[in-house]
């Protein structure tokens, strides 16, 4: 072995690791040698060094402990805003859903205004039920006894003075027209 | 092995009590805490010395209680962030005392930056250094006491010597 050897190698010889070639060269290169003593005597000046009594150790105030309860208190401070916090989420919960009700019909409110006319929307507020079907028959083309076709014709006239009154805006009237067979098959299977 | 009707518990912690003070003082950080695991070290001896099974060498047995003790306390992570957060020793603390003549070659700076570099070691690294060449303990018998493989015990402590050798060096080369 020509090489020298490394700072661990001559350590671990000196821990009494025994590699026979390594001693070999140990013995034969002068400066493997000199490293060799050289830990070994600075291993010597360390360990009296630290043999010595240690240093005094800085003394810690005792505010560790109140650091070390940190921890604790915040565990316990989560557990009771979980706990608060939960229990109040319950007790909202109704009025929300009130509140969620009344903001849903205000939206359909908001809707229908936007999609209907107002007037289109008092029409059908105002318009009774008799004349409905009145109305419906008479655009069916259905047959109509009189007092069906009285009750249509008189809605009619209200209709029209309502909107007169009230709006001034082209009135759409339920005209008479030619109904399409089909629709008036399934609406008379229904009626019966 | 100590005799059980004839050694009492104030005998043994006379004979073991510095020997355990100085590891958990060279341990730790921390004078408090040094304090507090010397004291937990000897709570598990009575607990120890109150029951049959006596151990064959009540000073392998301490050794290695207080290296697990100084381990546990280590480990806590509160005591790490204390420590992180609060500053490294000043050279002015290390005693001015000089004893054999090893020390009396090394001046008073030198060997304060040799306990700052000590200090800066890695727990394991100081553990293993401390049982092998403060308290004398073969690489073998300081493997067992820490559950590690003798290469491994080989390993700390060449890094160990590696760099307080480096500290030497350096210092011995400014002064």
């Amino acid at each position: 072995m020509t090489q020298c050897l490394e700072d661990k190698a001559l350590f671990l010889l000196s821990e009494g690791e025994t590699n026979p070639e390594q001693q070999s060269h140990l013995q034969n290169c002068q400066t493997c040698t000199k490293r060799y003593y050289e830990i070994k005597q600075d291993l010597r000046l360390i360990t009296a060094t630290l043999r010595q009594e240690a240093p005094p150790l800085p003394r810690t105030p005792k505010a560790p402990i109140l650091y070390r309860s940190l921890p604790i208190a915040a565990g316990v401070l989560l557990a009771l805003a979980l706990v608060l916090g939960d229990s109040r989420l319950w007790r909202q919960s109704p009025p929300s859903e009130q509140a969620l009700n009344g903001d849903v019909s205000q939206f359909l409110e908001q809707v229908s205004e936007a999609v209907f006319d107002r007037a289109t929307i008092r029409e059908v507020e105002t318009a009774s039920s008799d004349s409905d079907l009145a109305s419906v028959q008479v655009a069916l083309g259905e047959k109509c006894s009189a007092e069906c076709r009285e009750l249509f014709i008189n809605s009619l006239s209200t209709d029209i003075k309502s909107k007169a009154e009230t709006v001034d805006r082209p009135v759409v009237t339920a005209r008479r027209r030619s109904v399409d067979p089909a629709m008036q098959r399934m609406v008379s299977d229904r009626t019966r | 092995m100590a005799d059980k009707e004839t050694t009492s518990f104030e005998d043994l912690y006379k004979a073991h009590h510095s020997k355990v003070q100085r590891l958990c003082r060279i341990l730790l950080k921390d004078a408090a805490e040094a304090e507090e695991t010397d004291q937990e070290v000897f709570l598990k001896m009575f607990k120890q010395y109150q029951t049959a099974g006596w151990p064959q060498d009540w000073g392998a047995w301490l050794t290695r209680v207080t290296i697990n003790a100084c381990h546990d306390r280590r480990k806590s992570a509160w005591w790490k962030w204390w420590r992180s957060s609060n500053g490294e020793l000043q050279l002015a603390d290390y005693p001015s005392s000089e004893r054999t003549p090893e020390q009396e070659a090394l001046g008073r700076e030198q060997r304060g930056h040799i306990w700052q570099a000590f200090r800066k070691l890695s727990a394991r690294q100081r553990e293993v250094f401390v049982l092998r060449y403060l308290e004398g303990w073969s690489t073998e018998e300081v493997a067992k006491m820490l559950s590690i493989s003798e290469g491994s015990v080989k390993n700390h402590l060449f890094r160990a010597v590696h760099q307080l050798r480096k500290v030497l060096k350096k210092n011995g080369e400014g002064s």
